[in-house]
């Protein structure tokens, strides 16, 4: 007898990074979508919250050979997430059916073990009340509550997103266990189409054909984390932004052009 | 038995009880309470409820135009978002994006402002507005009687719009004042195509699609040109080959980067054109056709090419004379081929002697017509059919100290013009500059003495004409999305109070009213012009204006967000296109530049170890107000460039002694500013780049000092010079550690 039927969604994002322009629109969509606060001016640079956070890399060439790449990192929803397990109030949870890592803000009890825990520094902590200038509490999204101060919180894959598709398909009549298509404030931002969210299990879907790519790499692969953020690019010294210390120990890191 | 209450058995029911009440949902639903109760203090903000529903627009934050979708909840304009497939811009930039905070952004003043900029508290104060209108009205009316008519102005910032009519219609009321407009990089690049044809009121319209070579000075053609990024060559796009300075994303994604000197932009495109032309790559019919004086049969224009041998130019540019020639035959072999310049618009416009240099490119080249990818199309002025009067005029043609009254349309938060220049023009302590601002801040509320509160994006319906260098003709309506607030007004009223206030008899259609009438005229020429498209932003379907037999249909669909677009329409032959200008004097000009002096050109008189190149980074004009949540990209993760912070590669950097993100000061010969050194290695060495804005610390925080509060085009001399993106500079380390 079956007791669990098999999942058939797992919610993955795949980002070109030969697209990507390091615009920020992403990270503006991410934050009006999700009620993401508005640090008060005094705070510290490093202590705001951007649950898309791009990076700026370069090749570590002087001019002219310089060049630069931008790698917009969300939380990376991975299989075995290490902040699942460190977490001491099980305010961090995977969802089984849609494979995402939710962050749960009334159980948080804001340790920031998961902060610490996270290779991708992809988790942030509320320093502060959320606070916004008088009046833009106008703006803020009613799909998303807003986090209060001493938790920690990250990228959900808009989860609120998610509820209005389900609600979207219960109204039409769909079943409940049938997968439901949304996109991310990111990916519906993206002015140059360089992130592709879907379902990874849809078979001949964009997501799986991307993830095949000889150009998809993964971010610090060699940890075990297994994401279900997949990164493109046809350079190789970008590929190469996803080797851990540990690839580098072992020599997988000495290509020819030298990252 | 006996009930013995004992000390031990009182202790065991205690313990006993703790211990139940744990395997009870007691406790664990009282943690959950709190947490929940901690989630709703009253300092917490709260989300607007109500009926979800959307509205389209047109972005109105830049010249652009994208199509925005606006969601409510109830009647809270919350959040924008893209429109796919729109014809302007399938896409928002994130000053798009955050459209909706604007209407709350920390510098919107509520109600009539004034400082006092010369006394001891130059602070913003709410004023009467009534008597304020009174005293501007007699200002007004003074200058009326005494026949000084043109001690009046109005900047516009954004010409070609309906409210562009109202404020000429005004001038020409109070006896002919003067209308002043200040070209970005966009217009100044389109009126320079202008003063090379002898056809009048036309636009270029370059299509980087219909083009098999595309050479391009500077612009962020693969960054989303124009609100439309190029097709990479691999992927049937045009071989991109890029003049830039810096290792730019568009050089590394170009198929060929030319790495030119800062400033060089003129002598490389006239050593393309002396290649075109001594090479025959240009055939001689078309040089002889492209009649530069009269029966020459071009000996003008090869007599001003003469000076800039690719062996010549090389001196000056850094390229080799085989990149020149290179590059040349490349152009010539690839047709259809088209030459943009611009580049960082954010920096001011290129010199006219440039932009003259670079569109003859595309006249040698045959690029401008149907054939080839440079179409010309009707500007606004001749589409809308304007009034000629007052004429349009910039503002260094206006003398400094003869305004006794200035206004400056605010509209829009950012704009390429010197709040120096802008007070400059004030007749001593007694001209007063007047902002019709949302803001007290931004290109007119920094200078401005009064501010009188106008309609903040999206609150107001008003015009987006086609942007400069736009392939089509286009035209849409900014429509309210947002409730009013109460405390502003529509320019236009403010205009008919002025008025009234002035002793003139406001016209029965002023104020308001009179800007819907405007409105709707325009929509009717387009229908009655009868050709273009109309695209629904709701359904995705466009409509042909042949099929609409009705204004109101043009009218209705313009309030629901549609936008309007036609292909560029007229063709030029070669004998109206003149490449020394319709009057003969780019030679002369481009003679200056043949001596070697290119960064002279720019930077005359001044010493200094660097070379200072101004840019636009995200927002798109100096000065510019953003939306608080932009400080993600400014601040929080510094993935934008603020105009505080240097851009310099690290060898330069460290030859002057400094560190990443150590404090310094940028002295420039017109003012000088405080910044933060960031390594940025794609720059050439002795060369640092600062955006025009914004300021990271301004996104709600006063800044600290004079030293901090300098615009950057001033810094780089705005105020006396037309083309400011370059100019000498000397760096320090600065030892306060307040930068």
């Amino acid at each position: 007898m079956e007791t669990h039927s098999k999942a058939t969604v797992a919610y993955a994002m795949v980002i070109d990074l030969d697209k990507c322009v390091g615009c920020g629109t992403c990270n503006v969509a991410c934050a009006i979508e999700n009620n993401v606060s508005v640090p008060p001016s005094e705070a510290l640079e490093n202590r705001g919250l951007t649950w898309m956070r791009t990076q700026r890399v370069d090749n570590g060439k002087a001019w002219p050979d310089h060049r630069t790449v931008t790698v917009p990192i969300p939380c990376q929803h991975c299989e075995h997430a290490p902040c699942i397990h460190v977490c001491p109030v099980t305010a961090v949870q995977l969802d089984e059916s849609t494979g995402i890592i939710g962050q749960i803000p009334t159980r948080c009890m804001g340790c920031r073990y998961c902060m610490a825990a996270c290779p991708y520094h992809a988790r942030y902590f509320n320093w502060f009340d959320p606070t916004w200038p008088e009046g833009l509490q106008d703006t803020l999204n009613p799909d998303v509550a807003p986090r209060m101060r001493g938790v920690a919180e990250k990228c959900n894959f808009c989860h609120g997103r998610l509820d209005r598709a389900r609600e979207l398909a219960a109204a039409e009549g769909r079943p409940a266990d049938e997968p439901v298509h949304y996109t991310p404030a990111c990916a519906e931002a993206c002015p140059h189409g360089a992130i592709t969210f879907g379902n990874r299990l849809e078979e001949g879907g964009p997501i799986a054909a991307l993830e095949k790519k000889p150009e998809a790499f993964l971010l610090l692969e060699a940890l075990g984390t297994a994401p279900k953020v997949t990164y493109l690019s046809r350079e190789p010294w970008i590929r190469r932004i996803g080797l851990s210390r540990l690839d580098r120990v072992r020599g997988h890191g000495d290509g020819p052009e030298g990252a | 038995m006996t009930l013995d209450l004992t000390r031990r058995s009182l202790l065991k029911f205690m313990g006993g009880a703790a211990v139940g009440s744990m395997l009870s949902p007691l406790p664990w639903k009282l943690l959950d309470d709190a947490a929940i109760w901690t989630q709703n203090w009253s300092w917490i903000a709260r989300p607007p409820r109500g009926p979800v529903s959307h509205k389209y627009t047109t972005c109105q934050l830049c010249p652009i135009g994208c199509g925005m979708r606006a969601r409510l909840i109830g009647a809270s304009f919350v959040s924008a978002w893209p429109v796919a497939g729109h014809p302007a811009a399938g896409m928002l930039c994130p000053l798009g994006l955050a459209a909706a905070q604007m209407r709350y952004h920390p510098s919107r003043v509520r109600g009539v402002a004034r400082r006092d900029r010369t006394g001891a508290d130059p602070a913003w104060r709410i004023v009467d507005a009534d008597a304020t209108i009174g005293e501007l009205g007699q200002r007004l009316a003074a200058c009326r009687s005494r026949g000084a008519a043109d001690s009046v102005a109005i900047v516009d910032l954004r010409p070609g719009r309906s409210m562009s009519r109202l404020y000429r219609e005004f001038l020409a009321r109070q006896g002919g004042g003067l209308y002043v407009t200040a070209p970005d990089g966009w217009q100044a690049s389109a009126a320079a195509f202008a003063g090379l044809a002898t056809v009048a009121a036309l636009a270029p319209a370059p299509d980087p699609a219909r083009a098999r070579t595309v050479l391009n000075f500077g612009a962020p053609l693969t960054a989303g040109w124009r609100g439309h990024a190029i097709t990479p060559h691999a992927a049937g796009g045009p071989l991109l080959i890029q003049v830039d300075p810096a290792a730019s994303i568009t050089a590394a994604r170009a198929d060929r980067w030319l790495p030119a000197r800062p400033g060089s932009e003129a002598p490389v495109a006239l050593a393309l054109a002396h290649v075109l032309v001594f090479e025959a790559l240009a055939s001689d019919a078309r040089v002889n056709a492209l009649a530069d004086l009269p029966h020459q049969n071009g000996s003008t224009l090869r007599m001003a090419l003469a000076d800039f041998a690719p062996e010549r130019v090389a001196e000056v540019s850094g390229l080799t004379p085989a990149q020149l020639r290179d590059t040349a035959r490349e152009l010539a072999a690839g047709r259809p081929a088209l030459v943009l310049g611009v580049g960082d618009a954010g920096g001011g416009p290129l010199g006219a002697e440039e932009e003259a240099a670079i569109w003859n490119l595309n006249l040698l080249l045959g690029a401008v017509g149907p054939d080839g990818a440079l179409g010309v199309r009707p500007a606004d002025t001749a589409l809308f059919d304007e009034p000629a009067a007052p004429a349009a005029r910039s503002l260094s043609d206006i003398p400094d100290g003869s305004l006794d009254v200035l206004l400056v349309d605010g509209s829009f938060p950012g704009a390429p013009v010197s709040a120096e220049q802008l007070r400059r023009k004030l007749r001593g302590a007694g001209g007063l500059l007047v902002a019709l601002s949302p803001y007290a801040g931004g290109a007119a509320g920094t200078p401005a003495d009064v501010v009188l509160p106008t309609f903040a994006p999206g609150e107001w319906v008003d015009d987006v004409p086609a942007p400069a260098l736009s392939a089509r003709a286009s035209y849409a309506w900014a429509t309210a999305v947002a409730v009013p607030a109460p405390f502003a007004l529509h320019p236009a009223e403010w205009l008919a109070r002025l008025e009234a206030a002035s002793g003139l008899v406001v016209p029965v259609e002023g104020g308001k009213a009179g800007h819907e009438a405007e409105l709707k005229r325009r929509a009717g020429v387009l229908q009655a012009r009868g050709s273009g498209q109309v695209f629904d932003p709701a359904d995705g379907n466009t409509t042909d204006v042949a099929a609409m037999s009705d204004p109101d249909m043009l009218a209705g669909a313009l309030a629901r967000g549609a936008h309007w677009s036609d292909k560029a329409t007229l063709t030029l032959a070669d004998r109206d296109l003149r490449p020394l200008g319709t009057d003969g004097a780019m030679a002369a000009h481009w003679r200056s530049l043949a001596g070697g002096r290119v960064e002279a050109a720019h930077t005359a008189g001044s010493a200094g170890s660097l070379v200072l190149m101004a840019g636009g980074g995200l927002a798109p004009t100096a000065g510019a107000i953003t939306a608080p949540v932009l400080n993600k990209l400014y601040r929080e993760s510094g993935l934008q460039p603020g105009s505080r912070q240097l851009a310099i590669s690290a060898t330069t950097a460290l030859a002057h002694g400094l560190k990443e993100g150590a404090p310094a000061l940028l002295t420039t010969p017109h003012g000088r500013r405080r910044v933060r050194v960031r390594f940025d290695n794609s720059l050439p060495p002795d060369v640092a780049r600062l955006a025009a804005g914004p300021d990271p610390s301004d996104m709600g925080d006063p800044a600290a000092s004079p030293d901090d509060r300098t615009d950057i085009p001033d810094l780089c001399g705005a105020a006396d010079r037309p083309v400011w993106r370059l100019v000498r500079a000397d760096l320090q380390e600065a030892h306060d550690g307040n930068a």
